[in-house]
């Protein structure tokens, strides 16, 4: 595809008009210096094919982050009518509700950088991390249903974290309709061991601070001030929700074909929102969000003792979570099309929901600025904190990017950082870095994303979430 | 686009690990659908460890059939993938003993991960169907599969 067969609809929207099978057009959200690498990779191109599934309304979204999937692009965003549209499990992704968390404490930067080391091996031996790697939680069978059915609450009253963590969670941390029947022996045997593990791959913790406050009365109201210590966690499902994607796209497959559903690409596989395959992919799906929200709740509650510990003469050291977002989701919302209230199933693959001021889904401390965004970058640079906009609501479905987006693929990144030691390299920038392996380290170094800041302030030109805040790390742990 | 850069061991002829912005792929040939079954199931074995530490002292069968629309090359190696996660088994033998259009039958050799041996490379979350390839081109057989890493 070439940059010319885009109208510009705005300074930092793109649309690629309906053609062939498409039954809306495809729209892009770019800076315009970002036009010419978005086009050159695939993420358009799979955002037409989305185009083209039964029941989308209005456009087929990908936000600044996107790239290169399977089946929808990373970054992509599609609502689908409740009564005509579908669920297709492409469109989560196999980490259901990967998502990330941001927590914030009393200590400023200066506080925490003569403790800097031990905190990060405090929270490198407190945290299960790494290829292969199980957590130390064993729960009984009723137990693990539980945490299924009732995610963050489960793992609150389990013990690990405050109930006051529940209400700054998007879903208040537990998604309803999970079905426990609808989840495989397999998938119950994946996830058995996981719950508390933060996985390898693009996972992190991330230690930072505040370093630049854009929006003054948004920050006071998410609880963020400058050079205050920050957590964020980004992890998902691990293997349930892996293995939960896994086995509905080989039902969705037959279900395609049942239903006469035309897939341009098979990782597309789809079923109406009114058959017994969605019923059944949903209630999986809802047990395998509620199992991420269960697992960075009890990743949470470890980071409080590695903090606490490290931090023992201070009580400035307690972590408050500030809020945590969803990133690969379906949910039926409701948004309003062409001045009526629809009801929707929203699908967000490396998105953010970035819900307006006065949302009733948003946390009541936060409705009258807007839901918090949280936007990290890559290890070496910044994360963002965004707020969320009257215009994503009349634009992206509420919605905004959910990260850098990688822009290397893993064996260029492993290629380029041969000869290098990129963990020595962040140690020059003032970032402490612990890893499991030296390979995750090369596969995730900072060339490997694009550049945060452009991808955040294309959201901001966009009008679809504002800048509050920039984050910037002092330590990053990696699986 | 291929690449042998992934892993800078030397890979047999017959096998190029495939780019991908967010996850990575192995591309095979062979001449004939078994062998591409069995090459592609060392290459995925290849993603996750380094093959010269894995030794063949376990034998176990494994019988694989494939959903409608699941190709069986997605099926085996999906099948694999999950005895490593789920049974934490790192394999570096495949035979195919028998094979139809949606079915097989194998022995594999290969052992219990061993984490003072095997220094694993990632975690595959799934075997995806996005750009799978598995059938005859030309007078060769081909495989190609991505994988979510």
């Amino acid at each position: 595809m070439d940059a010319s067969s885009l109208q510009q609809v705005s300074e930092c929207v793109w649309e690629i008009p309906r053609q062939g099978a498409m039954r809306v057009p495809v729209r892009l959200v770019l800076g315009p210096a970002m036009l010419s690498r978005a086009v050159a990779d695939r993420a358009p191109e799979q955002a037409m094919h989305v185009a083209e599934l039964p029941g989308i309304q209005v456009a087929s979204l990908a936000m600044p982050d996107m790239h290169w999937g399977y089946g929808f692009p990373i970054g992509g965003v599609a609502a689908f009518d409740a009564e005509e549209g579908v669920v297709s499990p492409g469109g989560v992704g196999y980490d259901i509700n990967c998502g990330v968390r941001l927590l914030a404490c009393g200590l400023d930067r200066q506080a925490v950088l003569p403790r800097r080391e031990a905190l990060v091996e405090a929270l490198f031996k407190g945290i299960p991390s790494g290829v292969g790697a199980g957590g130390r939680l064993h729960p009984s069978a009723s137990a693990y249903r539980d945490a299924v059915c009732r995610g963050a609450a489960w793992a609150v009253e389990a013990g690990y974290g405050e109930a006051g963590d529940l209400e700054c969670i998007e879903e208040s941390g537990c998604m309803a309709g999970a079905d426990p029947e609808a989840i495989s022996e397999t998938a119950w045997r994946r996830g058995a061991d996981q719950i508390g593990t933060l996985g390898a791959g693009n996972h992190f913790i991330e230690v930072g601070t505040v370093d630049e406050i854009y929006d003054e009365t948004a920050a006071r109201a998410f609880g963020l001030a400058l050079e205050q210590v920050t957590l964020m966690v980004h992890c998902g499902s691990r293997g349930f929700g892996h293995q939960v994607c896994d086995d509905y796209l080989g039902v969705m497959q037959r279900a395609s074909r049942q239903y006469g559903i035309a897939l341009p690409d098979a990782q597309l596989a789809c079923a109406p929102l009114t058959s017994s395959e969605a019923r059944r992919y949903l209630g999986a799906m809802n047990a395998a969000i509620n199992y991420a929200f269960a697992n960075r709740q009890v990743i949470a509650h470890l980071a409080r003792q590695a903090f606490e510990g490290v931090f023992r003469d201070s009580r400035a050291a307690a972590l408050r979570t500030v809020y945590e977002v969803a990133h690969n989701i379906a949910k039926f919302e409701t948004h309003r099309i062409d001045g009526r209230d629809r009801r929707l199933c929203v699908h967000r693959k490396g998105a953010t929901r970035a819900f307006g001021p006065g949302q009733a889904e948003v946390t009541a401390a936060y409705r009258d600025v807007g839901q918090p965004v949280l936007i990290p970058g890559d290890m070496g640079t910044c994360s963002y904190v965004l707020a969320g906009t009257a215009k994503a609501m009349a634009e992206t479905f509420g919605s905004a990017c959910h990260g850098a987006g990688r822009c290397m693929s893993r064996s260029q990144a492993i290629k380029q950082a041969r000869g290098r030691d990129v963990a020595r390299e962040l140690e020059r920038s003032g970032i402490v870095l612990r890893a499991r392996s030296r390979e995750t380290v090369a596969e995730e170094m900072p060339e490997a994303y694009k550049d945060v800041s452009e991808v955040v302030d294309a959201c901001d030109r966009a009008g679809i979430a504002r800048r509050v805040a920039r984050l910037r790390p002092l330590a990053v742990i990696k699986g | 686009m291929a690449s042998s850069e992934l892993h800078p061991q030397a890979l047999p002829e017959w096998l190029e690990y495939v780019e991908h912005t967010a996850d990575t792929g192995i591309r095979v040939w062979g001449p004939d659908a078994a062998a591409v079954l069995s090459r592609a199931a060392w290459g995925l074995f290849s993603l996750l460890v380094d093959p010269a530490t894995v030794q063949a002292r376990l034998e176990e069968q494994i019988e694989v059939r494939a959903e409608p629309g699941v190709p069986l090359l997605a099926a085996w190696l999906s099948a694999l993938n999950l005895r490593h996660q789920v049974e934490h088994r790192l394999y570096c033998r495949f035979e195919i003993l028998s094979l139809s259009p949606d079915r097989l039958t194998a022995r594999l050799g290969g052992e219990a991960y061993d984490p003072s041996r095997h220094d694993l490379r990632t975690e595959i979350k799934a075997v995806t169907l996005c750009g799978l390839e598995f059938g005859p081109v030309g007078d060769r057989w081909v495989g190609q599969a991505i994988v979510d890493v």
